[in-house]
């Protein structure tokens, strides 16, 4: 009994301190995506988050040699909409970017394919949630024929300790999707490509 | 007394402690639907304003939600109520519908807000809300929409606590897409 009970023990040692992913989101405070008072560019603007990369969970690295887990596109999609409303006149989601026929008849100029790849870190050998966290969009910018206009990538860098994580896991996470998205608003708007 | 080793209680304690993982922490930030979103956009609803999502004092989970040992409050306003206005309100600004001075308002009492995080397989959540539109104080719509929403769990509070934490606003998006799916809804808030 003695030795049944020390192997479980052992068992939910392992468990309890190795090889969790524990979930997190990345879900950015809309209210800090915000364009620094430049004009709406003219344009109807369309973009592409196809389900199956809604759908892609991912793993990365987190603190005590423990992993964390989010969906990036799931995720960040409401930000990226948010930014692109803060960049052009108006915005629509589009379901098939290969449909140029149903982008020109409903009036869609650019269409923005964003990538999304993610990098976590935590020093801790005692804590999970991440100290470090990166968020790259890299977009790419097609006219309504299908010819590119422009590509570009941002990348939002999110820190935080564990005296301000300690109610929030997501934390890190969260500062880099609102520094990743800001950047986008910036990027966006200072492109004169975008303007034509 | 139970002839319990001191390793067995040990085990059972550190079988507790994991299963629990005791915690208060808010929401997360609520993430708009963009189907809900585009929904707006072709509804030809007219602009709207948001009211108050009211919560009875006396509601259980309007203030604190309890998953397990942890606790889970709103992280904007004072309660769950202020949540789903804020959801609400996002999603018209998002949809460019959004008028704080328009005529017609959303407004709400929430009348079930719950989540049961103690599944070890599996947990669900449920949310119950009067939805009322006025226009110049006269009521247009006033129905009561509710949701029901289930994910898979785990036995580890570390894993389970967050889960049904990230949820949440999942069910939000699911509530305000059930209120869109309403013809009438819509059908009010037009002019």
């Amino acid at each position: 009994m003695k030795q049944v009970a020390k192997l479980l023990l052992a068992s939910l040692a392992c468990i309890a301190l190795f090889g969790c992913a524990h979930p997190i989101t990345l879900n950015p405070d809309l209210a800090t995506i915000q364009a620094k008072g430049s004009p709406l560019i003219d344009k109807q603007v369309g973009f592409h988050i196809s389900d199956a990369s809604k759908a892609q969970e991912v793993t990365t690295p987190g603190g005590g040699g423990d992993k964390v887990r989010y969906f990036p596109y799931r995720d960040l999609e409401p930000g990226i909409y948010k930014a692109l409303t803060e960049v052009f006149r108006s915005v629509s989601k589009v379901k098939d970017p290969k449909d140029l026929e149903s982008l020109r008849t409903s009036g869609i100029s650019l269409l923005i394919v964003p990538e999304i790849t993610t990098t976590s870190a935590s020093p801790s050998p005692f804590t999970w949630p991440p100290t470090q966290f990166s968020v790259t969009l890299a977009c790419t910018v097609t006219d309504a024929a299908g010819k590119p206009v422009r590509s570009f990538s941002v990348t939002g860098n999110g820190k935080a300790e564990f005296d301000e994580f300690k109610s929030n896991f997501s934390l890190a996470a969260v500062r880099a999707s609102n520094d990743a998205l800001s950047r986008l608003v910036t990027v966006l708007g200072e492109s004169p490509e975008l303007r034509k | 007394m139970l002839p319990i080793s001191r390793a067995t209680r040990l085990v059972a304690m550190l079988l507790a402690s994991l299963f629990v993982v005791g915690c208060a922490g808010p929401a997360p930030n609520y993430a708009p639907s963009i189907d809900n979103v585009e929904a707006f956009k072709k509804s030809g609803i007219a602009p709207s304003n948001i009211g108050t999502v009211t919560v009875a004092a006396d509601l259980p989970g309007g203030k604190i939600l309890n998953l397990r040992a942890n606790t889970m409050v709103s992280p904007v306003g004072a309660n769950f109520g202020d949540y789903i206005a804020m959801a609400l309100r996002q999603e018209l600004e998002l949809a460019k519908l959004f008028d704080a001075q328009s005529g017609l308002e959303i407004s709400g009492a929430l009348l079930r807000n719950n989540i049961d995080a103690g599944g070890i397989s599996s947990n669900e959540g449920q949310i119950e809300a009067r939805f009322v539109v006025k226009r110049g104080g006269q009521v247009r719509f006033d129905k009561v929409k509710r949701i029901e929403h289930k994910w898979e769990s785990s036995f580890a509070g570390a894993v389970a606590i967050p889960l049904a934490t990230n949820n949440y606003p999942v069910m939000v998006q699911k509530l305000i897409g059930s209120l869109l799916a309403d013809p009438e809804f819509i059908q009010s808030l037009r002019n």
